[in-house]
């Protein structure tokens, strides 16, 4: 079963580049779906596309106008097809019956709502990952947020993807955090997040080391900017251990290397943690006063289900 | 939505292709074009279409749009997230992209397909039709041939390639 439905999607790609051959709306979503699915045939894909390309001496990354004109087609014939199906599926439901769905639609909300158990994370957030600013609950999110021109977000993302308030501060280990962040002084053009925990060692989150990163990352601030999202969560686990973890996010002018602010904090994370955190921690790195600090602090919990480590 | 697609197609594949912020864009052509579909799909429905009040640039509405796509994508796949230390999958064509897809000796074989093309029609037809995209009544014109005969070249033509691609095991 597998091979066949695998020769099939090959079958489908070498039609896809042949011009001699029709391509339909069904073909593209098949092939589509198949190479959602499967690494192998996403490799066959890029292999044979790649070649296509390299024998029209186009560069890999330009697309022939075959595969343009079959793109456009496709999506198209999908777009036309999808808002078909909306408007039969509207008209296919009596008039008279519309107030009646309304109502169940309402009362379905309301027993989904009233029956959610405590213990399941809630999820905040399906479709946008943008948000109007008067949406916006980044400062309560993020605890105290004393400067109000940047500030730091973070979301819990449980095994099964849904993303959940970091309730009470808590996250949990084995899942991934996310991190947010919004600011409005468009001269912050950079974001420097790590995290500590208590030891001497700091997590590394943007610029992420490992990830070819040095130094901060660019960032969108603007007045009336909207919350942005960073790209790609991150695992609690292997670095992370349970207990408190501080979320530092620098918002600054200029670029800070990590190899300057590894060097900064090397044997003094413990003395930073104590006290008056932000101060010591703006003069161990010497920012200057322009400088936003957001903080954000978090408990990670063992595994869930396991009992609560002392606090 | 032809002509909206066309007009905006090379805003939305840059977006993919080089990324934004922190994101340096989808590496695969797979990944790619899936991603270039979800966008316009996304950009077609009718929500999408009421929700742009048509006096702001279009394309600070589609470059809005097509940034939260990614977002979306990256977010729920775990194949694009960051590794962490921890052994999540990741994206294997993240490091060097061609180097993955073909041998450097495979890929200068696979090139030279094109200076193969010594023909001056063939070669017209090759540029005309797969690169530039010119209609086959087109180059029909240009060439001096019937539109069924110009069909019959650029059937040819692919077959050619095929056949290059077998000779260097690309195909099996």
């Amino acid at each position: 079963m597998f091979w066949s439905s695998e020769n099939k999607t090959e079958r489908l790609i070498a039609r896809y580049l042949d011009p001699s051959r029709r391509w339909s709306r069904e073909d593209d979503v098949q092939m589509r779906d198949a190479l959602r699915e499967s690494e192998t045939l996403r490799s066959l894909y890029d292999k044979r596309v790649v070649a296509h390309r390299l024998m029209l001496g186009l560069d890999p990354e330009t697309p022939s106008h075959v595969e343009q004109d079959r793109q456009m087609a496709a999506t198209v014939r999908i777009a036309l097809h999808a808002e078909a199906a909306v408007e039969e599926s509207a008209w296919a439901l009596p008039t008279w019956t519309m107030p009646l769905a309304g109502m169940a639609a309402a009362a379905l909300v309301a027993i989904v709502v009233t029956s959610n158990p405590t213990s399941t994370p809630t999820p905040i957030s399906g479709e946008p990952t943008t948000s109007s600013p008067h949406e916006e609950y980044l400062g309560i999110r993020s605890g105290s947020r004393k400067d109000v021109r940047a500030g730091i977000g973070v979301s819990g993302i449980d095994a099964k993807g849904r993303e959940y308030e970091v309730q009470h501060d808590r996250a949990w280990i084995q899942d991934r955090i996310r991190f947010f962040y919004r600011c409005e002084d468009n001269q912050l053009a950079h974001l420097f997040l790590f995290g500590l925990q208590n030891d001497e060692n700091p997590r590394w989150y943007y610029p992420l080391p490992a990830e070819g990163e040095h130094a901060s990352i660019p960032t969108r601030c603007a007045s009336n900017s909207q919350r942005t999202q960073l790209q790609g969560d991150t695992l609690l686990a292997n670095r992370h251990v349970a207990g408190s973890l501080t979320i530092v996010g620098i918002f600054t002018e200029a670029p800070i290397s990590h190899e300057a602010v590894h060097a900064s904090l090397k044997g003094r994370v413990n003395r930073i943690l104590e006290g008056a955190f932000e101060d010591n921690l703006r003069e161990a790195l010497s920012l200057d006063e322009n400088a936003a600090v957001s903080v954000v602090n978090l408990w990670i919990h063992p595994e869930r289900g396991a009992t609560d480590v002392e606090r | 939505m032809e002509a909206v697609y066309r007009a905006y197609l090379g805003l939305v594949r840059t977006v993919v292709v080089h990324g934004f912020g922190g994101f340096r864009g989808f590496r695969g052509p797979a990944d790619q074009d899936d991603m270039i579909q979800t966008i316009f799909l996304a950009a077609f429905e009718e929500n999408a279409r009421l929700r742009y009040d048509g006096v702001s640039p279009y394309v600070a509405f589609l470059r809005g749009l097509a940034h939260n796509k990614v977002r979306q994508q990256l977010s729920k796949n775990t194949r694009f997230a960051r590794t962490d230390g921890a052994p999540v999958p990741r994206d294997p064509m993240a490091e060097d992209f061609e180097g993955e897809v073909l041998k450097e000796e495979t890929r200068t074989a696979v090139s030279a397909f094109r200076e193969g093309v010594t023909d001056r029609v063939e070669r017209a037809i090759l540029e005309g039709y797969f690169i530039e995209g010119l209609a086959e009544e087109t180059l029909a014109s240009q060439v001096g041939m019937t539109r069924y005969k110009v069909r019959k070249m650029i059937a040819a033509l692919h077959r050619r390639m095929e056949k290059h691609l077998r000779e260097h095991d690309v195909l099996v």
